[in-house]
This record gives structure tokens, sequence and C-alpha cells, in this order.
């Protein structure tokens, strides 16, 4: 594995040099900080302006500082407004000295002249982060959230917009680079001109944001394969509210009056395999009354639905550990091809 | 089962010859027929249908205990369970030497507890072994549930118990019926539903296995069943404190058959061994240690073997002796010793050899004992005398109708009758003074019952006309199917006035009591399904609309502690909640249910009933971090700690009387009231604050004004007012559970208004009249500001 990702940087590294060419030749970044999680969704048009030749792919670029929190990466083909194919994205590095660099593969070839759309988005994590840190039960959860008010790119930017969606429309302070405007919770930077690559300048919003800002330091599913037809699979997870600490006290009567309290987490939901049955939710002490499961239909193949609601709402600083247990027919999930494999996408999410 | 079988018939044939051989004068004629009756059985269908009984009742008594764990879930119930689960946990998660060696640092900070030398382990050994012995055949199961369902398991053994006991005592149709009986009787399913997993769960198994072994051993006269005796009795040792009750018992048993002349070699045997051999496998349990020769409860066994070794010398003596000299010898000689032996015994507690009874011994005795001197024994619910609606409910119609049986063993007395109906006697008096010991009462009662059941069954199911045998089960109809395929000829002593009393009336009889049991088993069910299978720490409410609620607070606020506090975090609350906090929480707690430190507890009492700046000192001196109050006053949960906060303050006041007194906390006409009449002491201590801290502001229904509390069903007395040394950090769903946290000393206030306005004083020189040592001219005056912290 290791062997191949070198192959794979000795390749990125050529085509990188190939790709000199290219140009963004417009880019339309959003960044929404509705949640604890920052997604960015770049729409960047792309200009080859080499002489000859085709090229195959683009070499997307994070900044150094936020290199180690991707999430998720994904990248579609564009044609008008509408979401064209799904490209092939490739992890190259993830150096937090260089950046994240990461190889889209376009459909076809990009021809020398031509220009095509392509759309990035990108989830990152815990980079908004809460200030002031700890806040009393009655006080909104404001947080800042610091980026670059470029487009951080390998290639030059020829022109550049950038929209940042808030939680609220309540800001204390946001950075300003003219042009700069800001409506409701909506604000907009740019356009700016003819960007270098690697051109850096902080932004940095510090806004409202209440949501909650749930966190899962620690998950340990075991699956438990019988060949008397059943998979089960049991998550243990350990959960924490990394948004403003509590300070001082909780008071319930003011929790009940639903005054403040407004970035507690008092439910999530998590989704299992559609055959899931017999779901448990429990911890060291004991079953934990309060969960909610829907049922989808078993023809349609969508997941089940878990509600669950923890023993106490959790606020920020606050932490709860549990178990998700459920069973699995065999049949779905085991394919015998020589050996018997066992074929599970691993997901797990939870919102 | 199979052994189980293989036993009885044995058994059966033994005691039938023994008994016949052995002293043939003794027995009435009647129950030689019995034993015949239960020996005779060529086919084996007997012992198949007796199994297949037996089986049942273990299957009902299992199955009638599981009301909690289907509408709740499998859980340990109340409080100490938590602790026997807590220490089967340490247990199984290290080693058995570990747990011996236990030294507990989260209780009873800051002293610890040695859990080790403190605990009857047999619990925990028992559902351990279970455990290592399940993980070895490959069988996965989680601790938890073998605790869970550990006291319906072993209710079925009880059951097989004392089966046994009342089959050597009477006959095997007795026996069935006291199985029977005492696998639903509520009695004895208040201390064994599944999740009470406490040591009497275990214990009256125990019990009622010793005595089936020591009649047996009376019986046979056998060293090997005295032993097995001794090894019973080891076992109920290691696993409950009610052993006292076997080791007075027995002794009591010997004394009452040397007394009333029946004395035998059988008796010397079989006591001598037990005592012995009982006595130094006792003394291996760490928790009893030395008391078995120390202390006074142990003594009247010590004063018996003494007593009996006497007697059968005397007994050698007679051999040798003509018989005018051994009467005064004997007179002489039997004062002498029973002097000797008192007056010793005497001497030795006055030089402090012998501990003198115990504070909850002596409450056997004077039931206003405790309630002067030990307040804490008299607030726990369990030790209140017993009122006579509870033996009804508990025990329901074999409460009248086992003096009927008592009547029979007197009418039809042999050795092992008398030690049944010394057990009746005696079990009946502790039974009235504490509703807790009806668990031991309710055996005998079982056993009673059924043998007047069984005699007047099989006098009136005697159908003289087809001359068939009697039936011995509480199925008429399956013993006459089975009884026409064996006919018996034996002669049976009918007696005279059958002929007087017609097969109607006989048959009217029978469906009368036929009935009463058939009400008995519903009643039975019907308590045990709504009084003893609620777990205490899971209560469940119905709406309306009829749709359940589960209040899981306990457990929220539980979980809150164990995921939320410092680890070594100090919870300081009332004794009752002390290992449930540990064993849910997790937590260090200052006191708990091992109630063994009456002066820490009445400390924490006084943080409790004082106001909260005294409450504050205490609390800093003893490190507590975090104060845990239950308060049922929103929902109407009626066991808070307001309904107990009496105790508290009694309890506080035994240890502390210049500090707290109870009549404080009365109003002057002498009434506990937490409204606006209330005694201000009582609106003013940390107990009331922290109760309804900020719960004068909450508007529960519109037909009441806000800070209407529930359940005393009156409005509190002290509304809006502000804590000072504490802060809430957590109150559970439905407030049951409060918890506070204890601040920090607050800084000296940086207040630029009202700190260091320094007055000067005119510089007055005066040097008349006073003598002073030196004056510092202009010496500045500092007023201090006010506090901070708010003040209302």
């Amino acid at each position: 594995m290791r062997f191949l990702c070198l192959i794979f940087a000795i390749v990125s590294a050529i085509q990188a040099d190939s790709n000199a060419d290219l140009v963004n030749a417009k880019v339309e970044r959003t960044i929404d900080l509705t949640s604890h999680l920052v997604s960015i969704t770049n729409l960047i048009t792309v200009e080859n302006k080499a002489a000859t030749g085709s090229l195959k792919s683009y070499t997307y670029t994070i900044e150094p500082a936020h290199a180690k929190n991707v999430a998720f990466i994904g990248a579609h083909s564009v044609e008008g407004k509408k979401q064209k194919a799904k490209l092939n994205v490739v992890e190259v590095s993830k150096d937090s000295d260089k950046g994240g660099l990461y190889r889209v593969d376009f459909a076809e070839g990009l021809a020398a002249g031509q220009s095509t759309q392509i759309q990035v988005e990108v989830v990152l994590f815990s980079l908004v982060s809460p200030f002031p840190e700890e806040i009393s039960q009655n006080e909104k959860q404001l947080v800042v959230f610091k980026g670059n008010h470029y487009f951080y790119s390998l290639y030059p930017t020829k022109s550049q917009t950038t929209s940042v969606n808030l939680a609220s429309d309540l800001t204390e302070s946001y950075s300003q680079l003219k042009p700069t405007s800001k409506s409701d919770s909506t604000i907009t930077y740019g356009p700016y001109e003819n960007i270098k690559p690697f051109e850096q300048s902080e932004l940095s919003v510090h806004f409202e944001n209440n949501s909650p800002f749930l966190a899962v330091t620690n998950l340990h599913r075991t699956i438990e394969v019988s060949l008397w037809g059943n998979i089960a699979v049991e998550e243990t997870i350990d959960m924490s509210h990394t948004g403003a600490k509590l300070k001082g006290s909780f008071s319930r009567f003011d929790y009940m009056r639903r005054q403040g309290g407004q970035s507690s987490v008092k439910s999530f939901k998590t989704l299992l395999p559609s055959s899931a049955a017999d779901v448990y939710y429990r911890d060291e002490i004991g079953n934990i009354s309060t969960s909610n499961l829907r049922v989808p239909s078993k023809s349609k193949g969508e997941p089940v639905e878990l509600e669950l609601k923890p023993r106490f709402p959790l606020f920020g600083g606050w932490k709860t550990h549990y178990t998700v247990g459920y069973n699995l027919p065999v049949y779905q999930y085991i394919h015998n091809s020589g050996n018997l494999s066992l074929n599970w996408d691993i997901y797990f999410k939870i919102n | 089962m199979s052994n189980v079988t293989r036993r009885n018939v044995s058994n059966a044939a033994k005691s039938s010859t023994s008994t016949a051989a052995q002293n043939p004068q003794k027995h009435e004629p009647e129950s030689i027929v019995h034993s015949k009756n239960d020996a005779h059985d060529p086919t084996g269908v007997k012992t198949i249908l007796i199994v297949a009984c037996l089986g049942c009742i273990w299957l009902t008594g299992f199955a009638s205990r599981l009301f909690s764990v289907i509408r709740y879930e499998s859980i340990i119930h109340e409080f100490d369970p938590w602790f026997n689960y807590r220490a089967t946990y340490h247990m199984v998660t290290t080693s058995f030497y570990e747990f011996l060696n236990w030294f507990d640092e989260r209780a009873w900070y800051p002293l610890g507890r040695i859990v080790g030398g403190t605990v009857y382990p047999g619990l925990m050994i028992t559902s351990g072994g279970i455990h290592w012995l399940l993980s070895n055949l490959n069988i996965t199961i989680h601790i938890r549930e073998i605790c869970v369902f550990l006291a319906p398991f072993f209710s079925g053994l009880t059951a097989v118990a004392t089966y046994l006991l009342t089959k050597e005592l009477w006959s095997q149709g007795a026996g069935l019926f006291a199985a029977a009986f005492i696998g639903i009787v509520p009695g004895y399913i208040s201390r064994s539903v599944a999740g009470s997993y406490d040591n009497e769960g275990i214990a009256i198994f125990a019990l009622m296995f010793t005595y089936y072994l020591w009649i047996k051993s009376v019986k046979t006269g056998r060293v090997f069943w005295a032993i097995l005796t001794a090894l019973s009795y080891f076992y109920m040792v290691s696993a409950w404190g009610g052993y006292v009750f076997i080791i007075n018992l027995i002794p009591l048993h010997v004394f009452v058959l040397m007394i009333i002349g029946r004395y035998s070699d059988r008796i010397y045997v079989a006591y001598s061994v037990f005592y012995i051999i009982g006595t130094i496998l006792s003394m291996q349990i760490p928790f009893v240690g030395f008391q078995p020769i120390r202390t006074s409860e142990h003594m009247a066994a010590a004063g018996t073997f003494a007593l009996i070794q006497a007697y059968a010398f005397l007994n050698y003596l007679k051999t040798k002796l003509s018989a005018k000299e051994f009467r005064t010898f004997f007179i002489f000689a039997v004062t002498i010793a029973a002097g000797v032996v008192f007056a010793g015994v005497v001497v030795l507690t006055y030089l402090g050899y012998i501990a003198p009874w115990s504070g909850r011994f002596y409450s056997l005795w004077d039931t206003g004992y405790a309630k002067i001197h030990i307040p804490i024994i008299t607030s726990v619910s369990e030790h209140q005398p017993t009122t006579w609606t509870s033996f009804f409910f508990d025990l329901h119609i074999l409460v009248c109708i086992f003096p009927a049986g008592v009547w029979f063993c007197i009418k039809e007395i042999n050795d092992e009758r008398v030690f049944i109906v010394l057990y009746a006697v005696f079990a009946s008096y502790f039974a009235g003074v504490m509703v807790r010991l009806i668990l031991t009462l309710t055996p005998v009662v079982c056993i009673l019952a059924a043998i007047a059941l069984s005699k007047t069954l099989e006098y009136y199911l005697f159908d003289d006309n087809v001359g068939q045998d009697k039936s011995e089960d509480k199925e008429p109809k399956d013993k006459s199917q089975y009884d026409e395929k064996v006919p018996r000829s034996f002669p049976h002593s009918k007696p005279q006035q059958d002929k007087n009393l017609s097969p109607n009336l006989k048959t009217l009889v029978v469906i009368a009591l036929a009935v009463l049991l058939v009400l008995f088993a519903v009643h039975c069910t019907w308590v045990t399904s709504n009084a003893y299978s609620s777990p205490s720490i899971v209560l469940a409410t119905y709406s309306e609309s009829g749709h359940r609620q589960i209040i899981d607070d306990f457990r929220e606020a539980y979980y809150w502690l164990r995921k939320n506090t410092r680890d070594d975090a100090r919870v300081m609350s009332w004794w009752d909640y002390g290992y449930q906090i540990a064993g849910m929480g997790n937590r260090t707690t200052l006191v708990d249910n091992n109630t063994w430190n009456n002066s820490h507890i009445a400390l924490v009492g006084k943080a409790m009933s004082s106001n909260e700046t005294e409450a504050y000192k205490i609390m800093r001196e003893l490190d507590v971090d975090y104060v845990l109050v239950i308060f049922g006053g929103l929902i109407g949960y009626s066991g808070d700690d307001i309904n107990k906060f009496l105790w508290m303050v009694r309890i506080a006041e035994g240890e502390h009387p210049k500090d707290i007194r109870e009549s404080d906390y009365f109003t002057e006409q002498g009434e506990f009231r937490v409204d606006s009449g209330g005694s201000q002491t009582l609106l003013n201590c940390l107990m009331y604050k922290l109760s309804y801290y900020r719960f004068g502001e909450i508007q529960v229904d519109y037909r009441t004004p806000p800070g209407f509390d529930r359940t005393r069903n009156v409005e509190i007395g002290n509304k809006n007012f502000r804590l000072e040394h504490l802060e809430e950090a957590f109150t559970s769903e439905h407030w049951i559970v409060r918890i506070f946290r204890v601040k920090e000393p607050s800084n000296r206030v940086a207040n630029k208004d009202l700190l260091r306005k320094i007055r000067r004083k005119k510089s007055v020189h005066s040097k008349k009249g006073k003598k002073r040592q030196g004056v510092i001219k202009n010496k500045p005056v500092v007023v201090k500001g006010k506090s901070a912290a708010i003040k209302k």
C-alpha cells in the first residue's frame, strides 16, 4: 500500500509539473458554516492554456493548516448548473507543510485551449472553534472560523468569489478584504482577480452558531459473524459535545423553559442497514429507555433510522458513552467466492 | 434432577427403616404408615410424578419472579444489590484473592472500607462460580445476567430443600405442598425476584437445606449427615448474617429434646459433630472470624454443647451407679454445671472476652431499644415492627392454616417435629418484631401449612367406598388416575368418625380448600406483580391515556456523575444512595448502606440539617465536591430526602446534641411542615434549600400556586432564595435527583467601589488618660466590602 502511494506521489509530481498550464479561469466558492463542520463547495472553471496536448487531471490543494482536518472530498463534473458524472479523486499527499494534494481525474482529457467545469466538495472538521470557550447556560454560543480569502490552488486563479453561509445573521466580526458585503447570514467576498498560486490571506468570521457540536471521540465496532446465519454488530461509542464548555451551573428549570441551552444535544439520529433487527441501545448501567426506531419498508432498501436520546442532554464539554447493537442476516453480506468473504460498507452516520 | 430423584427414593427408604427400627415406641402408628407409604413405589411412577411436580414448581417459581425483567429490563434492583453486584463484578474482573483483599477507597471517604473482611462472600462466590463454570463451557454470559437471575434460580432449589425437609417431617405429599407454597409465597418472593441480588436470595435455600440435613442427622444419628449439616451451615454462614438463627435454633432444639426426655445417642452424635465442625468452618469466613467463640449470640450453642457433653457423661454414669445415688448426683451435677456455665459466660462477658449482644439483637427482644439508642437501625423501614396486615399480605391463607400444622405436629410429636414447632414459635416472634424477619418465618409457615393441608386433605379426599389410597398431591384428579393403576393394600388407620361424614360433605370441604388454594395463588401473583416487582431505580407511571412512561431519573443522574465529573470526585448524599452512587455513578461516597460508622453518618446528617454556612464548613472538612439529594416534589415521588429528613436530624442529634435539636425542626404545635408555617430552622437548612432550589418559580399545574410540592401537597414556605456556597450542577428530568457542586471558597472581592474605602481619622494627638502601649497615627481602617456573592 505504501509502495502504491509512492507511485502515486511520483506520478502526481510529474503530472503537477505537466499540468502547470492549467488556470482556474473562474472559481465560485461557497463555505457553509451552519454546523460545526465546514463544508466547502468549489465550482471551478478550469482552462488548459497549453498549446498542445490534453491534460487528464486537476490537482486540488488544501491549505497546509487544514490538511489534517479533511473529513471528505469529492468531485463532480458540471455542465451548466447540473452536476454530471462523479469524478475520481485520489489523495496524493496530506503533508501539513505543503498542504493536502488531491488529484481529480477529468472524465475526458482536457484538450489544449479548452475549458471545463468541475465541482469539488470538501468537508473539514474541527475548524469551527467556540470563542469564548466557556459560556454559561443562558449565553449564545459564538464560534470563530479561520480560513483563506483566496482560493488556495496550485494554479493561478483569474477570478474568484467566495460566499460564506453562516448559521445566523449575528456576527461579532468578520474580516474585510474589499470587496466584501454581508446580507443576512451570508458574507460575500470578491470577486478577486488574478491570484497567484498558493496565495493566502486570513479570512476570519466570529459569529453565533448554536448548532450542537457533537463529536464521536471513540468508536469501537465489533462484528461477530456466526455461520448459523447471523451477523451481530455492536458499536460502542464515546461521544462528547465539543462546543463551548458549560460554565457554572446547569439549571433544569431554565432548560425546561427552553431558555438557553440552545446548543445542547437533546437527541440525534443514526442510520443502520436496512435489514438491521433486534436493535438495542444501552450503556454500562442498563437500557437507555429513550429511543425511537423508524423501520422503513423492507423493499426499498432504505436505512433504518434510529433516533437516540442520551440519558441527559449534552452540554458543552459533557460526555456520554453508549452501545448500539443489532443483528443482520448473513446472506446479504457474505458471499461465497471460493472463500467466504464479508462484504461490508463500513459507514457510520450521526446527525 | 436425576440426582434429586435418586436421593429421594433412597432417603425415603432409609428413613422408613431407620425410624421404624430405632425407636418404634416413639412413633404413632400413623406416621409409620406415612413412611411405608412413601417408600412403597415399585414401579417408580410416583418418583417420576414427584420429580415432575418439583420441576413444575421450580419453573413456576422462576417464572413468577420475572415480572420486573419483562416489564423493565434485566437490571439490579434497589440498594444493597448494587453493592453485591459491584463486588461480584470486581471479583469476576480481577481475581478471588483480589476480592478478599479488596480495600474500597471509594466508599466511606476518607476512611475507606475493607470489603473482603466486612462482607458475607457466599453470594459473590456463588454467582462468580456459576459465571466461571459457564464461561468454561463456552457459554458467554455477562455477570450481570447471572446476578439478576440468581435469586429466581435459587428459589427452585429452596423449593426442593423445603420438599425434602417436609418429607422428613411428615410425608411426601406435604412436602410437595410445602414446595409449591414456598415457590410462590410473597413473603419469600419479596426477597428473591429477578434483580434482587441480595444475600437472602441464596440464604433461604441454605437455611432450609441445613435444617433438612440437621433433621436427617437427628433421625439417623450418623456422622455423615452431621458433617453435611456442618458444610451446609458453612455455606449459610458465608452467605448471610442470619446464620445466627441456625446456630441458636439447633442448640435450642437439642436443649428442648434433653429437657423433655428425648435425649438419645443420635442427638449427641449429631450435635457434637455439627457444632465442632460447623464452628470451625464458620470461623473461616473473614467477616465472622472469632465471633463464634467471642460473642453472646453464639454462647447458647457453646453452652448447649457443654451441656450435652455433661448429659452424655451422666448417662454413662447412670449405667454404673444405682438409681438412688444417681438421682442425688444428677440434681447436684446439673445445678452446678448450669451455674458454672452461666456464671462463666457472664464473667467472660463482663471481662470483655465475650462481646455483649449487638444493638440489633437487643432490639429483637426490646422493641423500644433501638428507637432510643440507635436511631439508624430504626430508620430503616424494614426494621420496623410488623403490622398484622403485612402478615396476611405476605403469607395470605398460610398464616391462618399454619397453627393447625403446629397442632398436628404437637399431637404427633417426635424428635424432628419438636424442631419445627420451636422454629415456628421463634420465627413468629421475630417476624412480629421486624418486618424483615417475615422472611425467616415464611418457610416454616409454608411447611406447617402444608402439613395441615395435607393432613386435612388426606382425611377428606379418602374415598372409603373404593378403598383407595389417599392422595398426596394437590391435583386430586391426576392422583386418582394414577392410583387406580397401582392398587395399594396396607392397613390404614381409618378414624371412626369417617362414617359420620357423607361423601358429599367431604367433597364440599375439598372444594372449599381448593378454592382457598386458588385464591392463594391469585393473591401471590397479584402481590408479586404489584408490590415486589419494581426495580425502584426505574419508575413507571401511566398517563391518562394509559400510555406507559418510564421515569429513569436515577440512572440519568448517576450516569451524568459517571461521565461528567472528575474520576475522584466525592459525592455527599444520605446513606441510602451510597451503594447506587458507587455502583452506577462509580464515584466516591462518604456514607453508604453498610452503616458501620454511625458518627460519619451523623456528620453527613449534621451537614444536611445545618444552614448553608455551617454545612459548608463541614463539607470543606470532608472534601465534598458534589452533594446529591433526592427530591420528589415535582412529580410526587414519596421516597425522597425531605420525607427521610427527620431521621437525618435524629441521627445527627445523637452525635451532635449541641448543634442539632430535633425540636427545632418542628413547629410549635409539633408538626413537620415545609410550607410557610414550618419552623425557620427547617426552611433554611441545607436539605431544604437543595431540594427546593428554584422550585418556587415552577408552576406545575394551573390549579396550584408556583412551588407546589406534590409529595406533601403544600406550597413551599421558602421560595426565591439563592445558594451561596453551592451551585446546581445537574438536575434530572423530573427533578428526582439533584446534584449540586460545592464551590471553592470565593476570592476576596475586587469591587472597586466598595473595597478599600479608607477613612482616615483626624490626626489627633491625645495622650490623655489611657495607657496605650503605642499608637500608630493615621492608622488606616479597612471597611470590609460586601461580598460579591449575591445576597438578597
